[in-house]
């Protein structure tokens, strides 16, 4: 790093004649040529559209109707999402911001102090005020290298602050961690709330006036402080998110999860950050302890916490800062079953927002801003359950000739209006991300039955109950989390074979054909991602048991205890990080399962079992 | 997988091969018959005509009387027909289609049994030799002629005696065969001219809708061919070994 904070700053403040380079900011957000691809994208959605919705093309209603609710809910889902982007070319920061930055650190006070050399215990002021600032990291039995990883980052953070490990895993190895690295522990007997509920209870041990929150498996940056606590010179703001980024893009899940994220995070949250609606996402974040205080702290009513919790602040009329500078590396879901999880979690936050607070009706107390862009967040999902309407237009074709659009419309303007709209798009994601991933497609065609699973649940109040381990202790089969995707695999297999003897007979290649066939491959790329799976975790717990048998110190006997359902530690390092994960999300929806209904009352937060002798003041 | 997952995938893998299972049989059905574009009832139809000129004096029957095989149906006085009775030279012809009398009177005579669908000629008026009179509609041996638009692929799937259903206005069904069939192509797609014969279509059935010129739409079955062929008949006869 070679910023501008390397060197310490002394003399009498002034305007600062270099700016800091921003490299990390996605420039394409910014470019006027995006704009055009946007305009253009819009006369094509627009384009096809209305060669939908002309009568003269309507084809047989079942699956016209099935293809217009798809498309109506895609189409409005993605000219909101260009909109959104379009909104996104402007830097939060303004004078107030710089100025705020350039007087955080005062070197003449390290200088005496003698801090030169450890600029993590620099001294950080806001508005001339020293302030206080908490790091808190947030660990459910992840693996410990991951933790001590996080941990080390976190302490060598920039500026002064009181590093805590939250451990809900109750792991005396954490603990042990945590006093060899000289982080402050804190443990709590009860798991209420969850991750929301440790953060809560946190509070109540930790005094300063600002907090930052990461998961154990997100490394911060040593500039996380420097970037975002300058934003709260002005007072209104609540948090300051960053934007998730991940390392460990090595596998189609992970790959298509971080890039569909990616999208996210680079282009519709600083839309958002327009809107005042960007919202929280758990990790990478640093809260006003106020704002949090004057909604009565994190939420923990939800599973989707972050979400649940940033839109009581903007009700509140707190603002809210999004910054696209990966500031935190972390890992996206890398098997299925976390995948599944993180979307069934992010789909019933998005869904219970519909149910239990519209963001259009009267009574939830927004700005039209906010109205908007929560809508778009809880109807977003909606746009996760089309592939499957759309999926079964081809057999519908095949079996009963029932075709969506008149026959006499020509394939080739069939195409070229549906070019139209996804080739644009398909443009657009060129030009703004650099590629355009097929793994992102195969994820958004067969992640429909978590999206369905998810509004069912909200509608109904149920809660995802997951038949997983055998009770053997063994890892458990990513088909556990794919029965519904499966099936439909199966289902458009067989339908590909019965219209491709169909089109021999007929000895003409349909439309309906070549669909269905593509279809099918999408699915069994995934498929095929599943077994790949299911062979390393069968591979990894091969080895693992060879490796127990043979006479040798029990490895890590703790973390076993602090995850009875896990292989024993010996898997591959490839593989541990996942699995920690994994676990960790499956605890916590059990915790809420418990007290999904009753907050935690206050006696039981500040119940602490066990805080170390840190450098508590 | 845990058991239960497993067991969940197997019922849903058998739901899914039930489903694909019957909408193939679906297919099959509409791959394997064609229904008509246009298709009617016709009869057997005889013109009755006279060999003499004459007058028509007398006349036993209307449109639409049932009439048997001899009966009378017109009478014509016909001064050709005395000249040629009182020539020596030309001599009269017999003939079952009518009987003349010495005084130059001309009896016509069904010559089929049946319906007569039409009478051109009135009582006082005057015919001329060789025009039709009146027109019998053979009340046996009546058929459907229908034509069907067909794919050229379909076209090699049409075979004389393949079975036809015949669907009468009133949703009843007549079974028939194919036993003729004309084509000519347009716009690329065969337009085939099939007549299709019953043996129940007998005038005046199911309830006076079997006439010449009743609609019924024709529903063809065509041969079957192609991999997907068999699995229809194979179910249909398990369905029948099972005893369903």
């Amino acid at each position: 790093m070679t910023a501008l904070t390397d060197r310490l700053y002394r003399g009498p403040r002034r305007t600062d004649a270099q700016p800091l380079a921003r490299a990390t900011e996605n420039k394409a957000a910014q470019s006027p040529t995006l704009s055009l691809f946007v305009l253009v994208a819009t006369v094509g959605v627009l384009a096809y559209t209305l060669f939908l919705f002309n009568p003269d093309n309507r084809g047989d209603w079942l699956p016209y109707s099935l293809v217009i609710v798809a498309e109506v809910v895609l189409v409005s889902q993605a000219l909101v999402s260009m909109w959104t982007i379009l909104a996104g070319g402007q830097d939060p920061r303004g004078f107030t911001f710089h100025h705020a930055q350039e007087r955080l650190f005062d070197g003449g006070l390290a200088d005496r102090r003698g801090l030169g050399g450890s600029p993590e215990r620099w001294p950080m002021f806001i508005g001339e005020k020293q302030i206080a600032v908490d790091v808190f990291i947030t660990v459910y039995g992840e693996d410990l290298a991951k933790i001590r990883q996080t941990t080390m980052a976190a302490l060598a953070l920039r500026g002064e602050h009181t590093t805590w490990i939250l451990d809900d895993g109750r792991s005396d190895d954490v603990r042990d961690l945590a006093a060899e690295l000289g982080a402050n522990y804190v443990r709590r007997l009860s798991g209420n709330g969850a991750k929301a509920g440790n953060v809560n209870h946190a509070l109540t041990l930790a005094k300063g006036e600002y907090f930052a929150i990461f998961d154990a498996d997100f490394v911060p940056k040593p500039d996380f402080l420097y970037e975002t606590v300058p934003f709260f010179i002005d007072d209104d703001v609540a948090f300051v998110q960053t934007p998730q980024a991940y390392g460990n893009m090595n596998n189609l899940v992970s790959r298509g999860a971080g890039f569909m994220q990616s999208v996210f995070y680079r282009f519709i949250q600083p839309g958002r950050n327009r809107f005042n609606a960007a919202f929280c996402v758990g990790t990478n974040v640093v809260f006003r302890r106020s704002a949090i205080e004057d909604i009565g702290g994190m939420n923990t009513d939800s599973k989707s916490e972050d979400v649940w919790t940033s839109l009581e602040l903007h009700e509140r009329g707190w603002r809210s800062i999004y910054i696209p500078v990966t500031l935190a590396v972390g890992d996206a879901p890398e098997t299925i079953e976390d995948y599944t999880k993180q979307q069934m979690r992010w789909a019933s936050g998005g869904f219970e927002i519909l149910m239990q607070r519209n963001p259009l009706s009267p009574r939830t107390r927004l700005s039209l801003d906010q109205r908007l862009q929560y809508t778009v967040t809880a109807t977003h999902y909606f746009a996760g359950i089309t592939p499957f309407l759309l999926l079964m237009v081809p057999p519908m074709e095949i079996y009963f000739d029932l075709h969506p659009v008149d026959l006499t419309v020509t394939p080739l303007t069939w195409f070229l209006f549906y070019a139209g709209f996804y080739g644009l798009q398909m443009l657009l994601a060129f030009h703004t991300m650099g590629s355009f991933r097929i793994e992102t497609l195969v994820l958004a065609t067969v992640s429909f039955p978590i999206y369905i699973a998810a509004l069912l649940n909200v509608f109904s109040g149920r809660e995802q109950k997951w038949h997983v381990t055998g009770g053997s202790g063994r890892r458990s089969s990513p088909f556990n989390f794919m029965i519904p995707q499966v099936m439909v695999f199966t289902f458009l297999l067989l339908t590909s074979f019965v219209a491709i003897s169909k089109d021999i007979g007929h000895q003409n290649l349909t439309l309906a054909t070549a669909w269905n066939v593509t279809n099918t491959v999408l699915i069994g790329v995934f498929i095929a991602a599943a077994f790949r799976e299911s062979h390393r975790a069968k591979a990894a717990a091969r080895r693992a048991r060879k490796r127990s048998a043979a006479p040798r110190a029990p490895q890590a006997p703790i973390e076993r205890a602090a995850r009875p359902a896990e292989t024993p530690r010996t898997t591959t390092p490839a593989l541990e990080p996942q699995l920690a994960f994994s676990t960790r999300r499956a605890l916590r929806s059990t915790d809420l399962r418990t007290d999904r209904s009753r907050p935690a009352p206050a006696s039981e937060l500040t119940t602490l079992n066990d805080l170390s002798e840190g450098r508590i003041a | 997988m845990t058991w239960i997952n497993r067991l969940k995938l197997l019922s849903g893998l058998l739901v899914v091969l039930v489903t694909v299972a019957a909408a193939t049989i679906i297919l099959n059905q509409r791959e394997s018959q064609v229904a008509s574009s246009s298709a009617s009832i016709q009869a057997l139809s005889y013109s009755i005509g006279s060999d003499y000129p004459g007058t028509v004096v007398e006349q036993t029957v209307k449109q639409g009387d049932e009439v048997v095989q001899g009966q009378p149906l017109m009478t014509i006085q016909s001064p050709a027909l005395t000249q040629a009775l009182s020539s020596t030279t030309i001599s009269v012809p017999t003939s079952t289609a009518y009987a003349v009398t010495d005084d130059g009177m001309l009896s016509l005579l069904a010559t089929e049994s049946g319906v007569i669908s039409k009478v051109d000629a009135g009582v006082g008026g005057f015919v001329a030799a060789g025009q039709a009179l009146a027109t019998i509609d053979r009340g046996e041996g009546m058929f459907v002629s229908a034509e069907f638009r067909l794919e050229p692929y379909n076209f090699a799937r049409v075979a004389k005696g393949a079975r036809v259903e015949l669907i009468l206005p009133d949703h009843s069904r007549v079974e028939g065969e194919v036993t003729d069939i004309r084509v000519s192509t347009v716009d690329g797609q065969a337009d085939a001219d099939l007549t299709i014969a019953s043996s129940e279509l007998v005038m005046g059935g199911a309830g006076g809708l079997i006439a010449s010129g009743t609609p019924v739409t024709a529903i063809l079955h065509l041969t079957e061919e192609g991999p997907l062929a068999g699995i229809k008949s194979a179910f249909l006869e398990f369905l029948e070994q099972i005893g369903v």
